[in-house]
């Protein structure tokens, strides 16, 4: 009887670890949203933690920080043709990008923390506009199939 | 007792080896300190001084001549549409909206480093078929040096090539057929010197018409090749 109750809290115990590896191995397999095309003076991506520079070809994932230095500036294609591109000291975090190449559905969202940001709407706003949000300190802006530009100025105050 | 915890140590090692061995060559792979770069500015500091900022949207005209919308949510103000060419709107860090309308040679030159690094559009191309082969019309046959010049000329092009069939012919058949077509423009650009490592193909059969057709109907529209070049 003892037995049996412990290995039933082993295998517990073992279940419990095999998804705590899961969880902590899930970064690594974190999907492509998008890829770098126009990579231009000091540009880095921050992953984890880490600071990867940025070339032409690299790819972005959900959770990226992409920051550009004074001369820097960075063009990237989403998955669903959605453009994002930032000018010099800008800082960009993709907070999330979910997309069904099959259906279209999904769910873009990012942050302009300072710098300038040019964006042009993809596959996902045709499909459900509002579905892309473009967040800056002070705003939150729900895309309707557009492009546009949005500066955040952090130096000034009120 | 001993006995029955041994196996299940084990286990829990190798699985905990497996952990740190993903996350390690992860890192390994991450980070490269030989050309990991410095960081960007350091932060600014401004204690005691709560994030003010003040933001600027302006809307632009699409490429097409045709405008989009933008909604603004902030704060108390509610809701705010931009649906016209150089709409605008400054939102201060209190959350008002105050919405203007931007000069557009103005707006060109403030966001100009960010609108010049806008990568290029994706754009989509169709070649058609003979019926049952992989040979193209001959109308497409032109249509493939232009196709190349588009995929040239971008840095990195990622190029989806998709295959698909009319509806003569087994599913079996036109899933076979379909892929083959697709493998053929593959030929076609690697021929023509762009690297095999930059074109994925799919072939999807009879699946996907462009024109919806009685079974086993010749339809020229639906046997095509669909090419995105991004």
């Amino acid at each position: 009887m003892g037995k049996v109750l412990i290995l039933q809290r082993d295998f517990l115990m073992f279940s419990f670890l095999l998804l705590l590896c899961a969880v902590v191995a899930l970064p690594a397999l974190a999907a492509e949203a998008g890829r770098v095309k126009v990579s231009k003076g000091e540009v880095q991506i921050e992953r984890d933690g880490k600071r990867l520079p940025a070339p032409v070809g690299a790819t972005i994932q959900a959770h990226d920080t992409v920051k550009t230095g004074p001369d820097g500036s960075v063009g990237i294609t989403f998955l669903d043709n959605s453009l994002l591109s930032a000018g010099p000291n800008s800082e960009l975090v993709i907070e999330r990008f979910v997309f069904d190449s099959t259906t279209h559905k999904g769910e873009f969202d990012t942050a302009l923390k300072k710098g300038t940001l040019a964006v042009v709407s993809g596959k996902i706003v045709k499909q459900s506009p509002e579905a892309m949000r473009v967040k800056t300190p002070a705003a939150i802006m729900g895309v309707r199939g557009t492009e546009f530009v949005v500066k955040v100025d952090e130096s000034a105050t009120k | 007792m001993r006995f029955v915890h041994a196996p299940v140590i084990l286990a829990i090692t190798v699985v905990l080896g497996a952990c740190s061995h993903t996350t390690s060559r992860d890192s390994a792979s991450g980070s490269r300190p030989a050309d990991a770069p410095q960081p960007i500015g350091p932060e600014p500091m401004r204690p005691g001084l709560a994030k003010a900022s003040n933001d600027l949207v302006v809307l632009l005209p699409k490429a097409n001549g045709s405008v989009g919308a933008v909604v603004i949510r902030s704060g108390s103000s509610g809701a705010i549409v931009l649906d016209k060419p150089y709409a605008a709107a400054r939102i201060e860090g209190t959350g008002r909206v105050q919405p203007l309308t931007y000069d557009a040679d103005l707006a060109k030159q403030e966001f100009s480093a960010a609108l010049r690094a806008l990568p290029l559009r994706p754009v989509t191309f169709l070649l058609y078929f003979l019926e049952g082969e992989d040979e193209l019309t001959p109308e497409s046959e032109h249509e493939v040096e232009r196709i190349f010049a588009e995929i040239a000329a971008r840095p990195d092009p990622e190029i989806s090539v998709i295959g698909h069939a009319d509806a003569v012919g087994t599913m079996q058949y036109n899933d076979q057929l379909s892929l083959q077509r697709a493998q053929r423009v593959r030929e076609d650009l690697t021929h023509r010197g762009i690297p095999g490592k930059y074109i994925e193909i799919a072939g999807r059969g009879k699946r996907e018409p462009v024109v919806h057709t009685a079974a086993d109907v010749p339809e020229p529209m639906n046997r095509r090749v669909e090419i995105i070049v991004r």
